[in-house]
């Protein structure tokens, strides 16, 4: 591998990135969307068909280990931001209306995933992957929301001081849990039956180590705020036991049979909480991750996505119905959990719209099912164009039920109320 | 207990009570389903090796598996097929506009494949065909060199 290619491959895909992300921004998506569609477009879906000779020599099979072990670090610090702007306070006071719709917005999707699993997996899968495996990730891949695109949404569109916006927001807190802890379940087991650890023994290790982090590392943690408090900023030795906190977490769920990412993203939900530390921790780690490690992971992504292999009326068949079960279970889902527990209709739909966003968390699980075998490069290629057209729908979506007008009026009439103040947010 | 708690218990179980307990009955119904034999990987051609498209001597077959769709990749022909039943039935996709064999070009192509389930390493039997005048079939043996799932 010369360090000449990999260095033009990733001016490629950050250029690519940009450009796309930008334009898509301008027809009022979020960037994340328009850098998702920048990897697929680098990929054999467009790149690879029009040009192959060119595809081949940018993107040569044996130069893509070093892109992915690069994107894999980057997504590890991406899971460790989202787990750090993950607040528990989000969770206090939102009452019956956040408790149900969260669990609704989980198990809904999740049950329409596992039913959809009985028709694909004789089509779709083969006797290498048990059925159980493949409609638990099948369940987990709906199931998850987009917790990092969501915020970014309701800050640009002033919701996140609106009811539809704190109770959207608890509710995606509780799904990415949920969601990474289901995933962890569905990797052991999977994995277990390759030989790795007994099931067991995954689930009760990951127990203990996550009762270590909460209970102790947690606690030891809260020094390091201290630490800030007193200097004002996050010191290069300070970040750098952070790092570590993060690398090692995410070794030690690795080696439990879970995924790295669980424990990066563990390390981030452990971090103190403090508004001045998560801000200042995050300005230091976010720019580099998301400008320039995370569309690797998009172009890494894009480059193993073959929408030719969606080919016939019977695979755009199946297509079609996934992308109608995600949004079903998971719009539909949430906004009855949220009408029947209060809400009026214009606010329950906005909630299912925010809800639907999957984006990059849905790629990162999608990336996990396609490395341990458990979905096939025919089913990940659709679930991929699922999360693009549920995170594509997100902001039309919204606008059509819950317009601009309507979120003024509502932040009008909660003007003067004590709210909390907004936190940044991971941009992607 | 209030009239508002009771509610949303109510409502607690049938949104999230119900669905758990038919993802309960989906695992059980779900596994007596039977999904095709895993093929993906590199199948090598034992004894003679068969002459394919622009290679007079192919010794080696990738499929690459999605369920029961399949792509075959047989020396410079690439083919597109399925499971029917146990057995495997892949075509040419296009026309090839290399100056292949006489049997390959302008010719429609199939290949015939059946797996031995019994047997490690898997084995599989196959037949390559052609509507091109003249052009015998040529039955081949593989055996599955390299399974290509479950990368870490």
């Amino acid at each position: 591998m010369q360090l000449g290619l990999l260095l033009v491959q990733i001016a490629i895909i950050v250029i690519a990135a940009r450009c796309v992300g930008l334009l898509f921004r301008r027809i009022g998506q979020p960037q994340v969307m328009g850098e998702m569609v920048a990897g697929i477009m680098l990929g054999p879906s467009l790149l690879g068909g029009l040009a192959p000779d060119l595809s081949a020599r940018l993107f040569p099979a044996a130069s893509l280990g070093f892109l992915n072990s690069i994107s894999q670090v980057g997504l590890l610090v991406f899971m460790f931001l989202v787990g750090l702007e993950l607040n528990p306070k989000l969770l206090r006071g939102r009452g019956h209306t956040a408790l149900v719709t969260s669990h609704a917005s989980i198990v809904i999707p999740f049950f329409l995933g596992s039913l959809l699993a009985l028709l694909l997996y004789p089509r779709l899968s083969d006797a290498s992957v048990t059925f159980t495996g493949f409609a638990l990730f099948m369940g987990a891949a709906m199931s998850v929301t987009a917790f990092p695109v969501l915020a970014r949404i309701l800050t640009e569109r002033g919701l996140m001081r609106t009811r539809v916006g704190s109770v959207a927001i608890a509710c995606a807190a509780v799904d990415d849990v949920t969601a990474w802890c289901i995933l962890a379940v569905v990797v052991a087991i999977v994995r277990s039956s390759d030989g790795a650890l007994p099931v067991w023994a995954t689930v009760a290790g990951s127990l203990v180590f996550v009762a270590w982090m909460v209970l102790v590392v947690r606690r030891a943690l809260a020094l390091l705020e201290r630490r800030y408090e007193q200097n004002g900023r996050v010191t290069q030795d300070m970040l750098a036991v952070i790092l570590l906190v993060a690398l090692s977490s995410a070794w030690a769920t690795e080696a439990l049979g879970v995924h790295a990412l669980f424990g990066a993203f563990l390390a981030g939900a452990v971090m103190p909480k403090g508004e001045g530390f998560v801000h200042a921790l995050t300005g230091k780690l976010e720019d580099v991750t998301v400008v320039l490690l995370l569309p690797l992971f998009f172009a890494f992504t894009g480059l193993r996505t073959h929408i030719g292999l969606v080919e016939g009326g019977e695979m755009w068949g199946y297509c079609a119905l996934i992308i109608l079960v995600a949004v079903v279970g998971k719009f539909g889902g949430s906004a009855v959990a949220a009408r029947l527990t209060g809400m009026n209709t214009r606010e329950a739909a906005a909630i299912g719209a925010l809800m639907n966003t999957r984006g990059l968390m849905e790629l990162v699980i999608l990336n996990i099912g396609l490395d341990i075998g458990v979905i096939s490069p025919a089913v990940f290629a659709m679930m991929v164009l699922m999360a693009l057209a549920t995170t594509f729908m997100t902001s039309p979506l919204l606008e059509l039920v819950y317009p601009a007008r309507l979120i003024r009026r509502t932040r009008l009439d909660a003007a003067g109320d004590a709210e909390p103040r907004e936190r940044p947010h991971v941009a992607a | 207990m209030s009239r508002r708690t009771r509610k949303t218990l109510a409502i607690y179980a049938v949104l999230v009570g119900l669905p758990l307990l038919g993802l309960a009955a989906i695992l059980r119904a779900g596994g007596r389903l039977h999904a095709p034999p895993p093929v993906t990987g590199e199948w090598r051609i034992e004894g003679a090796a068969v002459a394919a498209g622009t290679d007079t001597a192919v010794q080696a077959l990738a499929i690459s598996q999605s369920g029961v769709y399949l792509d075959v990749a047989l020396g410079s022909l690439s083919l597109r097929g399925r499971f029917v039943g146990d057995s495997m039935v892949a075509e040419r996709r296009g026309r090839s506009v290399r100056a292949d064999g006489a049997c390959f070009r302008d010719a429609g192509v199939r290949v015939r494949m059946r797996v031995d389930g019994e047997v490690r390493p898997r084995r599989m039997a196959g037949v390559l065909e052609s509507d091109g005048r003249g052009c015998a079939p040529v039955a081949f043996t593989a055996v599955r060199a390299v399974p290509a799932r479950r990368r870490r």
